[in-house]
């Protein structure tokens, strides 16, 4: 016990010299202190703790201390920081982060618990938001919250220690990420009284209150989440767990129960003499053949009665499914329709909670909570053929875009703003910084130096060509990925239509999209910076170059948290709500409704703010999964203002 | 692209985008805003319809929904127009008629469209602020004879007394489905014909029916 306290007292001396480093503006060396207490905890968690309190106050230290080296990489960018092969990028910071946070973050909630947390916990483990916790962010008060999607927001949002706290009151159930069943390093047993009672570390105090100065005095540069992409979670494989609910077959009942005689018989004949050892093995005999035997025969009775279900089923799915047009031969993709469709049918007999949201949709057919409610249930919750199928489409995606993405991601170290940045950088403002920094005519996408030493060689002609056959060849990818991905969501939506008419409506394809994009789109977003690279360079070049120039108007800070949740927002349909609601605030004036005369520059001064190189590809991102039809309308009106805006910033060069 | 489209969607209503171009200072927001409330600077319901609005309409028994997508007057934004105006079916340019400018950029906007979009696109050409006219400096006689030679109609309108307004997108409206109408039928002749043989062997005239009742 003194032994762990002191282990424990070190760790926290180590933790306070790294702040104080911090403090005195020595970022690399309270980097390196920061990733020292992290590995200290580490070690210090692994070895065991004898308190629960003690437990979650390391963990809660390391993340503190996580967030710290992300931030502190983060001003410096990945090239600026020392080379150590053990230090981490801020993608394993993030990882760990993860990880962490997976942990305390303690079972989620079972059918018809109210699905946020269900759906919180999914995007907790798909993805992580750098410095969500730690930065000056949204009060709820300024921006009202309708969706999940904005609830959660806003919970991230909040104190960490309150959030983790409520979640851990939550009872246990068969809901699970996708992601979280393979890893649980640590035993973690612990009780809900405990958790929620114990008192804050003190260095999370310290934290909290200059997080709050911060939020007061708005000094400290608005963080938009540009980062998104580096915090990618790797997609699992999908496990093909056997459903708790399924019967067993009668060989393997009589299997288990074979098992049970061979062991039983196996302690009965220790212990009994010789000569009954005997008798005692062949009555052993006798009984295992006679229940192997009369197995068989049972089995065959059940094979029979579950392919006369199945076929059943698939009659039932038939009959909902609409025809295929072209007649003849079932399509491939209507044969696996179908036998989702009959899967999800037959679910549905041994699972009675389903019959709940069968009843909540007949109820409520045009609500939008009961649609979305009952979506959650079906494609979150692990076993249901619908989410098996979800997490199949996610994986194989996944490993679509793994290899390329993984492969060239560092090429987007280049695309950033400041598109150029200074061999020696004080610790100053960004903006000033820029400024004294004359501009460059063309940069070095694939140096890793960040291609800021100066003149273009002659064999950039070689270069250049390389690169843009590269452009295209990620181009391509991207197309590709796109039309399966659109081909995935069509299926889990037609599928969603067919177990119950009100899941056809337009309610739905927001909910398919907002859990079929989410572990996916850090990914995603890779791929599509990538193949709009060249775009997305010239942005980052204006945006570094207007920023020099100072005298940009700060856009109101409404508008910047509408910006910003676009931007951590992981689907196409919530990112374009956002973009529509993003777009009526700006034209909120005093005067009243404004024109394209006011929302244009305004947009174009908030995107010259937010310095995301990115939004050519959100804005690709929302208009390749945007439902037909859409363009003349509203959505499509704003989709144009964006383009317009970064187009007129693009052309500034 | 547009035409399928048009097509299907001929069973139930017609939908068209119109841009809203001119200067800034011209008044566009105000006439958009004085058509969809028939007011003049009024509270409204949501802030993003002076740029951007739906409008139903309802002519000689076809219904009509207008997409009105209002541009940036601002001169650094003029290069992106083509964003904004492709598969534009009408636009209705606004002009200051107490500015002489405004005019001159009306023309410039009336050679692009033509440029890029040809002649299928239905221009109406608007002389604002017709109750300041006491400052009137582009006369009338000088805007007619310009929108005639090029093909548009000229409406004088005061988005604060709401004049002419109604008429402009009334007639944008009209011009736009007799372009569709006119354009979908060319081999007209022999489409329409066969349409109405197809009618009349038919025992429930479906289409033919809806379109005269509604």
């Amino acid at each position: 016990m003194d032994f762990e306290s002191n282990r424990k007292k070190s760790v926290m001396s180590m933790i306070g010299s790294a702040t104080d480093l911090e403090a005195n503006n020595l970022e690399l060396e309270a980097y390196q202190a920061y990733l020292a207490s992290v590995q200290a905890v580490c070690s210090l968690l692994a070895s065991g703790l004898s308190l629960d309190t003690d437990r979650s106050q390391m963990i809660s230290l390391a993340k503190q201390c996580l967030e710290r080296i992300q931030h502190i990489s983060d001003r410096f960018g990945r090239k600026k920081l020392p080379p150590d092969p053990d230090s981490p990028v801020p993608g394993a910071a993030a990882a760990m982060t993860e990880r962490l946070r997976r942990l305390r973050a303690g079972p989620a909630v079972g059918p018809f618990d109210p699905s946020d947390s269900a759906w919180s916990t999914y995007r907790n483990a798909s993805i992580c938001e750098p410095g969500e916790l730690s930065e000056p962010s949204a009060p709820p008060a300024d921006s009202p919250s309708d969706s999940i999607e904005d609830n959660l927001l806003v919970e991230l949002e909040s104190d960490s220690e309150n959030a983790s706290g409520r979640r851990d009151s939550e009872q246990p159930s068969s809901i699970e990420d996708n992601a979280a069943a393979d890893e649980t390093p640590i035993p973690a047993p612990r009780s809900a009284t405990q958790r929620g009672t114990q008192p804050a570390a003190k260095p999370t105090n310290e934290q909290n209150g200059r997080t709050a100065a911060r939020r007061d005095s708005d000094e400290e540069p608005f963080v938009y989440g540009t980062e998104i992409h580096r915090s990618r979670v790797p997609i699992p494989k999908p496990s093909d767990d056997l459903d708790p609910y399924q019967e067993l077959s009668p060989l393997d009942l009589a299997r288990k129960e074979n098992e049970r005689l061979v062991a039983s018989y196996a302690l009965r004949m220790q212990r009994s003499p010789k000569h009954v050892q005997h008798n005692l093995s062949l009555e052993l005999q006798r009984r295992l053949t006679e229940n192997r035997q009369l197995a068989a025969v049972k089995h065959q009775a059940w094979t029979q009665r579950r392919l006369e279900s199945r076929e059943h089923f698939l009659q039932l799915a038939k009959r909902v499914l609409p025809e295929e047009p072209s007649g003849g031969h079932p399509s491939p993709e209507y044969l696996q329709k179908q036998a989702t469709l009959a899967d999800i049918l037959q679910f549905e007999q041994s699972h009675p909670w389903t019959r709940q949201l069968r009843d909540s949709l007949d109820a409520e057919p045009d609500s939008s909570g009961v649609v979305e409610n009952a979506l959650l249930h079906m494609l979150l919750e692990k076993s249901h053929p619908l989410s098996k199928l979800r997490q199949r489409l996610q994986y194989s995606l996944y490993c679509k875009l793994n290899p390329l993405v993984e492969q060239h991601a560092h090429l987007l170290d280049a695309v950033r703003v400041p598109a150029w940045s200074p061999e020696t950088a004080p610790a100053a403002d960004r903006e000033q910084r820029a400024g004294l920094w004359p501009s460059l005519p063309e940069e070095d996408g694939e140096g890793e130096s960040g291609g800021a030493e100066g003149a273009v060689g002659p064999e950039d002609a070689v270069d250049r060509q390389e690169r843009e056959q590269q452009d295209e060849a990620f181009r391509r990818h991207l197309r590709n990925v796109i039309s399966d991905t659109q081909d995935s969501e069509r299926l889990l939506v037609s599928l969603a239509g067919a177990v119950h008419p009100a899941l056809s409506g337009a309610h739905s394809r927001p909910v398919v999209q907002r859990v079929l994009f989410t572990p996916l789109w850090p990914h995603l977003l890779v791929l599509f910076r990538l193949a709009n690279r060249r775009q997305e360079r010239q942005l980052a070049e204006a945006l570094t170059r207007l920023a020099a120039g100072g005298g940009q108007p700060v856009p109101a800070r409404p508008h910047r948290l509408l910006l910003r949740r676009l931007l951590l927002a992981t689907s196409p349909a919530d990112k374009c709500r956002l973009l529509v609601e993003l777009a009526r605030a700006l034209c909120d004036t005093a005067d009243g409704p404004a024109g394209a005369d006011v929302l244009l520059p305004r947009l174009t001064a908030l995107v010259v703010h937010s310095a995301a190189p990115q939004l050519p590809s959100e804005l690709q991102f929302i208009s390749e999964f945007m439902s037909d039809g859409s363009f003349q309308g509203e959505q499509g009106y704003c989709l144009t203002s964006l383009q317009t805006a970064l187009l007129y910033l693009i052309q500034q060069q | 692209m547009a035409s399928p489209g048009g097509t299907a969607a001929r069973a139930n209503s017609d939908s068209f985008k119109v841009v809203l171009l001119g200067e800034g200072a011209v008044g566009k927001t105000s006439v958009v805003l004085s058509y969809v409330e028939g007011k003049f600077n009024e509270k409204h319901t949501t802030t993003l319809q002076a740029s951007f609005l739906t409008k139903k309409l309802s002519l000689g028994g076809r219904r009509v929904t207008l997409a009105i997508w209002d541009t940036a007057g601002q001169e650094r934004f003029h290069a992106l127009g083509p964003i904004y105006y492709r598969e534009s079916h009408g636009a209705c340019l606004i002009y200051d008629v107490t500015d002489e400018d405004s005019f001159q950029k009306v023309k410039n906007w009336v050679r692009e469209l033509r440029k890029m979009l040809g002649s299928e696109i239905c221009l109406v050409i608007c002389g604002n602020k017709i109750d300041l006219a006491k400052d009137r400096v582009v006369e009338l006689s000088t805007a007619l004879a310009y929108a005639d030679s090029v093909g548009a109609r000229h409406f004088e309108t005061s988005a604060k007394t709401g004049e002419g307004i109604e008429e402009v997108f009334l007639f944008l409206s009209q011009q736009m489905l007799r372009v569709r109408d006119s354009r979908d039928a060319p081999p007209t002749g022999s489409l329409r014909r066969r349409q109405n043989v197809v009618v009349v062997e038919e025992p429930e005239p479906e289409p033919a029916k809806r379109s005269c009742c509604g």
